[in-house]
């Protein structure tokens, strides 16, 4: 029997049953559907990190204290402190900017209105960076630092709900955990996400010399370096090393990771982030294989006459192997290409309405169809395994 | 062309062991006409899917057209039944959901010919038993008689040495049954072998040979029109009682 006329016998099979093969098929489309729409939302998301990093710049360099060494020796780990960023400013001509800041929650209040808000310590390292996100006023100076001035720069929702959207802040005084601080920035709004409210539009910056003070400690997460060249990265890092060292002593381990690595690492996080989600939609893909080979048992046996018949007029095994695995393989391919375009429409979906980008790929498509076919093989072979085999007489004789 | 030696055919329940056949030995020539007559249980299905190439004997040996049968793999059996044997069943066996014509094509299709050549054959298989009209009917919309006509085309479409048919009139009233036979005797004439498995010895008469088997053997053999007389040594003694 020609490949064709498989197929066409397949189909034809198929339709007669036209209710069971579509309750059938839904099972691949979904797990089809599932497959696609899952790696789509990981595969935007990956670019969404990679391209953000990517956008951070090739020459930058963060140092932070080596949790995870922390974490296998159970020693207390070194933390990092505003006066090492100060060290390493001073001590690595090789870096143009340092950075550093501390994350903290704080009572903003004006007037009546009174918000819990997150703020950042931070010193002027970081102004080269948020100088352009200002909607008006300026970032922190080196001498806002130094003098420990009593000043803020606060996100643009924040500034909205305090002064209105038409007012300028510039100027204002507001209370942060009850003294006094001068607005002299505002940050333009980032928008919202899918969680809602952007964060980061409700939040403050203050220099990082009132840490101590408003925080209790002065220790930074970590601390954010710009070498002047891409090419002086290595060198950058050296310094840093060095600087480091001669603070903690050598026995203090410091994890300094060039922004080259991260993204590196962050990809690599993003991707089996990606494999898993495509796994969680394997699942229901894998219910829908489950679903077509019983199916295909149940059709075996209610043809077992059927089989007898073409047995009986000349059908070798291997035509009857044919004539099933055909029907299993079109159902899952059928289901498959229903399975795209529904997964296609989904995760275009889900970019609208949760305003997380996905990216459908040319690789989740293969993978889904060829975890459409190999379906349609795995879960069809046994059924069409067992109809080539059974006895023709048998067969014949069934009612 | 259909030499049987000896065969038995023993079924293994896997509890008892059931001889459905204890030794047959038979010839049947090219372009005969045979009956095989018998009681049911007698062994005579047996005999016939041994013959129509369905089964294998356990013991003895079958020879088709000079070719050992019972040493063929399941395909080449397949391949036996495709080219050589035409079957026609008491209940006809068609697919339900195809139409006569694409029934009649069924074994073509196997046998890999055509589909432009396979519906001409089939169309002609159909016309040779009076059904050229019908070729577009599924078997529900024909009658019992039409119904087994199709399955004769089915049978005739490969251009079989043999054509076995089990309890072909079986099933229909006794005016299609006539048909029927008339069907399977002109073929007989156009010098195709025709084996005909039936209980009723009035069909048996109509064949040129009957074979009556008992309990799995041989116990009679004649002219098809003796068929029909005491059947049985035993049966034969309780009538001259």
């Amino acid at each position: 029997m020609s490949f064709y006329e498989c197929m066409k016998l397949a189909l034809s099979s198929l339709k007669m049953n036209k209710l069971r093969s579509a309750l059938t098929l839904l099972g691949i489309i979904i797990g089809i559907a599932s497959v696609i729409s899952m790696m789509s939302i990981g595969e935007g998301g990956r670019q969404l990190v990679t391209v953000e990093l990517a956008g951070l710049g090739s020459n930058l360099i963060f140092v932070q204290p080596d949790y995870a060494r922390e974490a296998m020796s159970g020693g207390r780990v070194k933390s990092l402190t505003y006066e090492d960023a100060q060290a390493i400013r001073k001590g690595c001509p090789a870096l143009s900017t340092v950075s550093v800041s501390r994350t903290g929650m704080v009572t903003v209040k004006h007037g009546k209105d009174r918000y819990n808000v997150s703020a950042t310590f931070t010193d002027e390292g970081l102004s080269s960076t948020h100088e352009a996100s200002l909607r008006e006023g300026r970032f922190l100076s080196e001498l806002d630092i130094k003098a420990q001035r009593q000043v803020t720069i606060i996100g643009g929702g924040l500034a909205n709900k305090l002064f209105g959207e038409e007012e300028s802040a510039i100027g204002a005084k507001v209370k942060v955990n009850g003294q006094n601080f001068v607005v002299i920035g505002v940050m333009k709004e980032q928008g919202g996400t899918i969680f809602g409210e952007n964060p980061q539009d409700m939040s403050v910056y203050i220099p990082i010399t009132h840490s101590k003070r408003m925080t209790g400690s002065n220790d930074v997460a970590f601390i954010s370096c710009e070498a002047r060249d891409v090419k002086q990265v290595r060198e950058a890092m050296d310094q840093i090393q060095a600087v480091l060292a001669q603070r903690h002593g050598k026995d203090a381990s410091f994890n300094v990771l060039s922004s080259a690595s991260i993204l590196e690492t962050t990809e690599t996080i993003t991707r089996i982030f990606t494999v898993i989600l495509g796994g969680i939609g394997g699942i229901s893909l894998l219910v829908g294989g489950i679903g077509v080979m019983n199916i295909m048992l149940v059709s075996v046996t209610e043809r077992t006459r059927e089989v007898g018949i073409r047995k009986a007029v000349g059908a070798k095994k291997g035509d009857i192997l044919r004539q099933f695995l055909f029907e299993a393989i079109s159902l899952c391919l059928v289901g498959g290409a229903i399975g795209i375009v529904f997964g296609w429409a989904g995760a275009t979906l889900i970019a609208k309405i949760a305003k997380w980008p996905t990216y459908v790929s040319l690789f989740s498509i293969a993978v889904a169809v060829i975890s459409a076919s190999f379906a349609g093989v795995v879960f069809g072979v046994y059924p069409a395994y067992k109809a080539a085999n059974l006895d023709p007489i048998e067969a014949l004789r069934y009612e | 062309m259909i030499v049987v030696e000896d065969v038995e055919k023993i079924y293994d329940t896997g509890i008892v062991q059931v001889a459905a056949l204890r030794g047959v030995s038979l010839n049947i020539g090219s372009g005969e006409s045979v009956s095989v007559i018998g009681p049911s249980g007698s062994g005579k299905s047996t005999l016939m899917n041994i013959l129509g190439c369905l089964d294998r004997p356990t013991r003895g040996n079958y020879f088709l057209d000079g070719r050992l049968v019972n040493e063929l793999s399941d395909d080449e059996l397949a391949g036996v039944r495709n080219k050589k044997i035409g079957f026609v069943f008491q209940t006809f066996n068609l697919l339900p959901r195809v139409t006569a014509l694409e029934n009649v094509e069924l074994p073509l299709v196997y046998s890999g010919v055509q589909p432009a050549v396979r519906r001409e054959r089939a169309l002609s298989a159909l016309e040779t038993v009076g059904l050229g009209e019908r070729a577009n009917h599924r078997p529900n919309e024909l009658s019992g008689g039409q119904a087994q006509r199709v399955a004769i085309a089915r049978a005739l479409v490969t251009e079989p040495s043999i054509i076995l048919a089990d309890e072909p009139t079986g099933n229909l009233d006794t005016k299609s049954g006539l048909e029927i036979i008339g069907i399977l005797k002109e073929l007989h004439e156009q010098g195709i072998t025709v084996v005909v498995v039936t209980h009723n010895p009035e069909i048996a008469a109509k064949t040129e040979r009957f074979i009556e088997i008992k309990d799995g053997l041989i116990v009679r053999e004649g002219k098809g029109a003796d068929a029909g007389k005491m059947t049985g040594s035993e049966e034969g003694k309780g009538e001259g009682i």
